[in-house]
């Protein structure tokens, strides 16, 4: 294959994932076909199938895929500034949360869908969520913390995230950093503390 | 009928459809087995259930539901300090969610039958928690009404996060959950404390 073909096929998921993102916004997932997708994406059937021959699913996966990494690059580029654990933590919660409070394709699946992305949120696959993007959260905090501290540090992040993105709270605005601030400092660096100190009684 | 044996029909029903689940999985589960498993006739069901397996697969997470939670409260009341009653509420939540069989078993084939419960229930599960945990809070020393108000917030969030999804801790291990309640759950509480 000549590298003109390798950057047409990509360009082609590219724009398969992105008009993907577009119908999930307007229609959800129970509602987009593999059709909607092609013809969003103003590409044929059998384009679309050479691009993906997995079909839906695989698209999904590539959907997942790519706004994952969005929201890491998201993140690396909010934290890449900060000079101390509490600024990096700040900056990766609100961003975190502007980002997923202003990503449509979510806010429609949580309107109308939320068992799609609640099945990753609760139970076991919860608990694989929150391996992927706390280890992804540990990385950017080893500037800060040793590699223990770090990866717990990244999961209980993205717990809070979780969280506050599925039971919005009256009281403290993530995507605010000064309310991200207001959870920092009263439970992540008062627990950094009591990691390092000596257990009592 | 009297609206308490009324009650106590419906729950046989759905205590029966629970343990049919059990036996055969929710997609195999006939009314004949949910029948001979409630002791009840099929007609008592369609009676209580009129809208059929739909009502009553709902009204069974429900049930479950708020089952667990009763237990829940029940198994932490007599815990006497903040501490105690968050280990332990972990501990028994995260067992208890293991050994609820018909839970796994729906996770496994139907997951999409907890959307209504999980999408009507978690707020007021979250509020259930933190209103559990609020005298704690109190005995704890923590007597600004606000400041508590957003600790049992917290608590709830966190409890509720981690007796679905564990992560990294091991919830039967006695040592870790103590380590994980000092740390993540209470630390935030230090400075409120006498």
């Amino acid at each position: 294959m000549s590298a003109g073909s390798d950057t047409s096929a990509a360009s082609t998921r590219e724009r398969v994932v992105a008009a993907t993102l577009r119908c999930l916004a307007a229609h959800g997932l129970r509602h987009t076909t593999v059709d909607d997708v092609a013809i969003e994406a103003g590409i044929s059937r059998a384009t679309l199938y050479r691009a993906f021959p997995g079909g839906r699913d695989t698209i999904v996966a590539a959907v997942v895929d790519a706004e994952l990494e969005q929201l890491t690059s998201t993140i690396e580029r909010a934290v890449a500034g900060s000079d101390d654990v509490r600024g990096a933590l700040v900056s990766a919660i609100s961003a975190a949360a502007v980002w997923l409070t202003a990503n449509e394709a979510i806010a429609t699946l949580m309107f109308d869908e939320p068992a799609v992305l609640l099945t990753h949120l609760e139970f076991e696959r919860m608990d694989r969520t929150l391996a992927i993007a706390g280890s992804r959260l540990a990385r950017l905090l080893s500037r800060h913390l040793d590699p223990e501290t770090a990866g717990r540090v990244g999961e209980w992040v993205t717990r809070l995230v979780v969280s506050y993105l599925l039971f919005p709270s009256d009281e403290i605005d993530l995507c605010d950093p000064a309310g991200a601030g207001i959870l920092v400092d009263r439970h992540v660096l008062a627990a950094l503390d009591a990691l390092h100190a000596p257990v009592a009684g | 009928m009297s609206a308490p044996a009324r009650l106590e029909v419906r729950e046989r029903i759905l205590e029966g459809t629970s343990r049919a689940i059990c036996v055969s999985g929710v997609r195999h589960t006939s009314l004949t087995e949910i029948a001979r498993e409630s002791a009840c006739s099929r007609a008592t069901i369609y009676r209580h259930f009129p809208g059929g397996r739909d009502e009553l697969l709902d009204a069974l997470v429900d049930f479950e539901h708020r089952r667990f939670f009763v237990r829940l409260a029940q198994a932490v009341e007599s815990a006497t300090t903040l501490e105690e009653v968050v280990e332990r509420g972990l501990m028994v939540a995260h067992r208890a969610l293991i050994e609820l069989e018909v839970l796994q078993i729906v996770l496994r084939e139907q997951p999409e039958l907890l959307e209504p419960t999980l999408v009507r229930a978690s707020q007021p599960t979250l509020r259930l928690i933190a209103d559990f945990l609020t005298p704690y809070l109190e005995a704890h020393g923590v007597l600004d009404e606000a400041t508590r108000a957003a600790h049992a917030d917290y608590l709830a969030r966190m409890v509720l996060s981690y007796i679905s999804a564990p992560g990294r801790f091991d919830l039967t291990d006695p040592d870790q959950v103590r380590e994980l309640v000092r740390c993540e759950l209470l630390a935030g509480l230090q400075v409120h404390a006498a």
